[in-house]
């Protein structure tokens, strides 16, 4: 006999997304169905006909937590579907602005997981770090893309401008000066999941998934990349249960006709030979890369030549070729399409790296989550409760 | 109070010569931000420019001296100054900032440090230079006052512009061409027409020509930054001062000028509010 | 309204509903979860009970919150009881952690409504009746910002095409523009509202009605109203950088301009909180 449990909506994520599980007689879940109940705002189709430029400044806000990637994502895609080669100081000011924002989205994680794992007697003081971190390099992401939630100065050809001297000695001087509190922060995230795994008694295999894993860069991202390996399916043909297949509000993307993982954990052991799976290692994974991320954003920063142009002229009429951008964003890999064709916006899609397209972003699980694509992955009771 | 608070009001001047030949009286916006930016005090500023020296404002951020003291000068034309306080707390990445401004900004500017709508920007303000100002010309204005009315050819013929006793001038090679201000009037922007303050009531310190002899001017110091930065300024040498009741037309002028503004502007928003156009909403 | 305001935050008796960490097991699917609430822990407490609503936003305004870091752990420790949410605390009406939406002193709402998500309109109409008052949280919220672009026709829900400003639906109690929200203002609002002091809150109460918002506003409302300047507060304001400028009018660039209406908010001619600046600055 199986059971039928719902976790809906689920929590501390963006957006709104429903969980429903099939439980066997001993409590064991055979069957997870995660699907989002956000109410489609219809990016893909909102910026159709409208200039090129306007695309990033609407994908942008697709989601208020990973704004910066969707930016980046739909910037690239137009450079490419308007054949431009955008300047060296730009991509450096995009990779600093994008380092800079995944250590903070990690940090953002850390906040709303801090009930589960950070004990009471520490949880000002993990609020108190996060806000820290979240200070400065969110800083950095105001002074080079203009705003911090939603940047303005990401434009497509490059950014609206570079930044002067005196910014560039601010801004390394003042990521300097983090490193010591970063780590600190590491550490006290880590230690916190490790001994509430211990006192929770997670087993060591919740959430390991054995997916294919999906990364293209280890910190940015690239061009690079098969789109015809890519397919989608409706939630109607996807789900075995109607019900959630009409209600699903998103399509399902596939890698070679499969789910994959995707994410910090996905990034660390492709790139930089992390070792683990499973929740937990996800929370490791997604600790340790803030420190990647970290070098990236000084390392792009110190390259900088404040005197040179951060944006090409270019030609808005657009090629009519599909253009793409993939970006590693802090969830996972997120692809932008765009086609422009006569000046106007021709087709335009976003994959994100949770489920596709809808109001995108279901920022990552806090609770039950592994991998981002969750359906049909083996989850245990215990989960839940975590 | 037609001059609004203030703490302590003197005319002054600049002692810094490289100021004075540039400036458009006493040249105190320049010395206070020269001497705010060497100290420290503020990292750069927010003032118009007219970086093609054809009049048209522009709003620019300066971080040394040099700058300051090439945007020097009135400019009769709008500058929306403020839109650039975003650049200047961006990507120049100023986090203590002195602003420029007519009454006009200084009201914007005090009403987004009250109302701060938009992020992290106008708490690193921590200097408003605010300036006296009648009136504002459309630049078509300033062409109409310099082609048809004074007979220049055009109007960047023209390496000074000023209004003062009772003119518009144009200096053209030298030589100053001046149009009586009665000439000048229905030549300003609507918007000025309900604008009720002249002096700049919410700057940190404001200043104008009005009241102070040629090449003086008169300053009212009102909050305790701007008096700190003004004090500062006298006790280090770089501006001089007298006493009001000192100098001719002193006050009396100012003061005059000033509810002459209150009272016609605010006859004229009573006039649009009983047509039934819109006024702005006092809270 | 003032007296529910007041009532409101001058120290409830209310009983404090206990954020609950544990999941309790979970109730079976297609039953209505419609069991009785769960007891809440009660205690006596006079901090505000706030609730935050995700509708259709991008939780940026929720970022926004965050970001006052310095103040961020003694907001929500020492301040404000956060009693419903789904990001910050997990509640959440139709779903597993909290069958019934409690009862609160302020709720913010942070996106726009979908008419055709039979959930978000449920939501909604039960904020407005379970809470003191309702916060248009955020320019979607309030003016439908970019969402005003919808129009359906996309996967895998291809009829939501609808999105409205919240006060189509239910009445409103203040609105706060921004896209997002500046941390800011919502710090400013959070003490103004701990404090009860409506002079500052009257603004936002008075935009509450507000339901459309666009680039456009300061040309209807203020340049064809005579009213501009030329001072531009509302370059400064725009998020996008949609705003410039041409001899001294606000230019907007509707290739970037996502109707969020804080252009116009922040313009000093289109309301000046005078009260507030002087008693700011003393002046
Ligand atoms: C439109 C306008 C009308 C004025 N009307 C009067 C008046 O009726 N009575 C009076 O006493 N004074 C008036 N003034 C002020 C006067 O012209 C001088 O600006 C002031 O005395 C400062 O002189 P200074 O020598 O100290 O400044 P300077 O050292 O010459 O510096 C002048 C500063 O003003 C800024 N500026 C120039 N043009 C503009 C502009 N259009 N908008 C904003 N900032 C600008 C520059 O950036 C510069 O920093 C007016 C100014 C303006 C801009
Ligand atoms: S008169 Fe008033 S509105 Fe006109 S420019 Fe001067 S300060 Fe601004
Ligand atoms: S107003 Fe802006 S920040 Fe707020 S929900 Fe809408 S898009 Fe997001
Ligand atoms: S111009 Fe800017 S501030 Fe005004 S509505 Fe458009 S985006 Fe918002
Ligand atoms: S803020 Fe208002 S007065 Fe100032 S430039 Fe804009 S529309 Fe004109």
């Amino acid at each position: 006999m199986t059971d039928r449990v719902v976790i809906s909506p689920t929590t501390r994520q963006e957006g709104h997304a429903e969980l429903v599980m099939e439980v066997d007689d001993a409590g064991i879940v055979t069957k997870g169905m995660y699907f989002s109940i956000t109410p489609v705002r219809g990016l893909e189709k909102m910026v159709l006909d409208k200039a090129p430029e306007t695309a990033p400044v609407l994908c942008q806000r697709i989601c208020g937590v990973c704004p910066i990637p969707h930016t980046l994502a739909s910037a690239e895609a137009m450079d490419m579907a308007l054949g431009i080669e955008i300047p060296k100081a730009g991509k450096l000011l995009r990779k600093a602005t994008l380092a800079a924002h995944n250590i903070n989205s990690a940090a953002i994680h850390h906040f709303l997981v801090a009930t589960d794992f950070v004990p009471e007697d520490k949880f000002v003081t993990a609020v108190d770090s996060v806000s820290e971190i979240r200070k400065n390099v969110q800083y950095v992401v105001d002074m080079i893309a203009g705003e911090g939630i939603h940047p303005s100065d990401i434009r497509v050809g490059g950014m609206a401008r570079n930044i002067t001297p005196f910014t560039k000695d601010r801004l390394v001087e003042r990521m300097t000066a983090l490193r010591p509190k970063l780590e600190a922060h590491i550490e006290l995230i880590k230690n916190c999941v490790a001994e509430s795994a211990e006192k929770l008694g997670i087993p060591e295999d919740l959430g390991v998934v054995n997916q294919p894993l999906m990364a293209v860069d280890p910190l940015y991202g690239s061009n690079d990349f098969d789109m015809d390996k890519f397919s989608e399916v409706l939630p109607e043909t996807w789900y075995d249960d109607p019900e959630i297949g009409k209600r699903g509000c998103s399509v399902i993307p596939l890698w070679e006709g499969q789910n994959v993982e995707t994410g910090p954990r996905a990034r660390m052991e492709k790139y930089q030979g992390f070792k683990g799976k499973g929740v937990i290692a996800q929370h490791v994974a997604r600790a340790d890369e803030m420190l990647k991320n970290y070098d990236a954003c000084l390392e792009a920063l110190d390259a900088i030549d404040p005197a040179a142009s951060a944006r090409a002229d270019y030609d808005p009429r657009g090629t009519g070729e599909l253009g793409f951008g993939i970006i590693e964003g802090p969830r996972g890999t997120n692809a932008h399409m765009a086609k422009v064709v006569d000046g106007k916006t021709a087709f335009y899609s976003a994959i994100v790296p949770t489920i596709r397209a809808y109001d995108p972003c279901l920022s990552c699980a806090t609770h039950v989550m592994v991998v981002d694509d969750e359906d049909k992955s083996i989850l245990k009771n215990e989960m839940v409760r975590i | 109070m037609p001059l609004g608070t203030y703490k302590e009001a003197v005319s002054a001047r600049s002692t810094d010569s490289k100021i004075l030949d540039v400036s458009q009286d006493g040249g105190i916006v320049s010395a206070l931000l020269c001497y705010a930016i060497d100290e420290g005090i503020i990292e750069g500023a927010v003032v118009a420019g007219t970086p093609d020296d054809d009049w048209r404002p522009i709003p620019t951020v300066v971080t040394s001296s040099d700058e300051v003291i090439a945007a020097a000068g009135t400019k009769y034309s709008m500058s929306p100054t403020l839109s650039a306080l975003k650049d200047a707390v961006r990507q120049n990445g100023l986090e203590k900032v002195g602003v420029v401004a007519t009454p006009c900004q200084v009201q914007g500017l005090r009403k987004a440090k009250a109302y701060p709508f938009t992020r992290f920007v106008t708490e690193k303000v921590n200097l408003i230079i605010g300036i006296y100002c009648m009136e504002n010309f459309p630049m078509a204005s300033l062409d109409t006052f310099a082609t048809s009315k004074l007979g220049f050819d055009s109007l960047t013929e023209a390496s000074k512009m000023d209004i003062g006793k009772g003119k518009f001038w144009l200096t053209k090679d030298g030589e100053d061409k001046g149009l009586a201000i009665k000439e000048t009037h229905g030549y300003e922007q609507a918007g000025c027409n309900v604008c009720q303050d002249y002096v700049a009531e919410w700057a940190d310190v404001s200043t104008g020509s009005v009241g102070s002899p040629d090449g003086w001017s008169t300053v009212l110091v009102r909050t305790d930054d701007g008096e700190s930065v003004f004090k500062a300024a006298v006790d280090a040498g770089l501006i001089e001062t007298k006493p009001m009741d000192d100098v001719k037309p002193g006050l009396p002028l100012l003061e005059k000028l000033a509810k002459g503004k209150k009272d016609k502007n605010t006859a004229e928003r009573e006039r649009r509010a009983k047509m039934g156009v819109r006024i702005p909403t006092i809270y | 309204m003032f007296d529910k305001l007041k009532k409101a935050f001058g120290g409830s008796e209310e009983p404090k509903p206990k954020v609950q960490k544990e999941v309790k097991a979970a109730a079976p699917a297609k039953e209505e979860p419609k069991a009785a609430a769960p007891a809440e822990t009660k205690a006596a407490s006079s901090k505000p009970r706030i609730g935050y609503i995700h509708l259709s936003g991008c939780t940026g305004d929720a970022m926004s919150l965050t970001e006052n870091y310095d103040i961020l752990s003694t907001v929500l420790t020492d301040m404000v009881d956060i009693v419903y949410g789904q990001t910050l605390v997990d509640k959440w009406i139709h779903g597993t952690y909290a069958e019934e939406m409690p009862e609160m002193d302020v709720c913010l709402i942070e996106g726009s409504v979908c008419l055709q998500d039979e959930h978000s309109v449920h939501e909604l109409l039960t904020a407005r009746e379970k809470s003191g008052l309702i916060v248009a949280f955020g320019s979607c919220a309030v003016t439908g910002c970019f969402t005003t672009y919808a129009r359906g026709g996309q996967q895998a829900q291809p009829k939501h095409e609808s999105y409205l400003p919240i006060s189509s639906l239910v009445k409103v109690d203040a609105a706060l523009p921004g896209c997002p929200v500046a941390p800011e203002m919502i710090a400013k609002t959070v003490v103004a509202v701990c404090e009860g002091d409506l002079d500052y809150l009257k603004p936002a109460m008075d935009l509450a009605a507000c339901n459309a918002g666009c680039g456009c506003d300061v040309l209807t409302n203020v340049v064809r109203q005579g009213l501009c300047s030329g001072c531009g507060t509302c370059g400064l304001a725009c998020p996008t950088r949609a705003m410039g400028y041409s001899e001294g009018r606000p230019s907007c660039d509707r290739d970037r301009c996502i109707k969020c209406g804080t252009c116009y908010v922040m313009c000093p001619r289109s309301w000046l909180p005078e009260g507030r600046i002087k008693k700011e600055t003393g002046l």
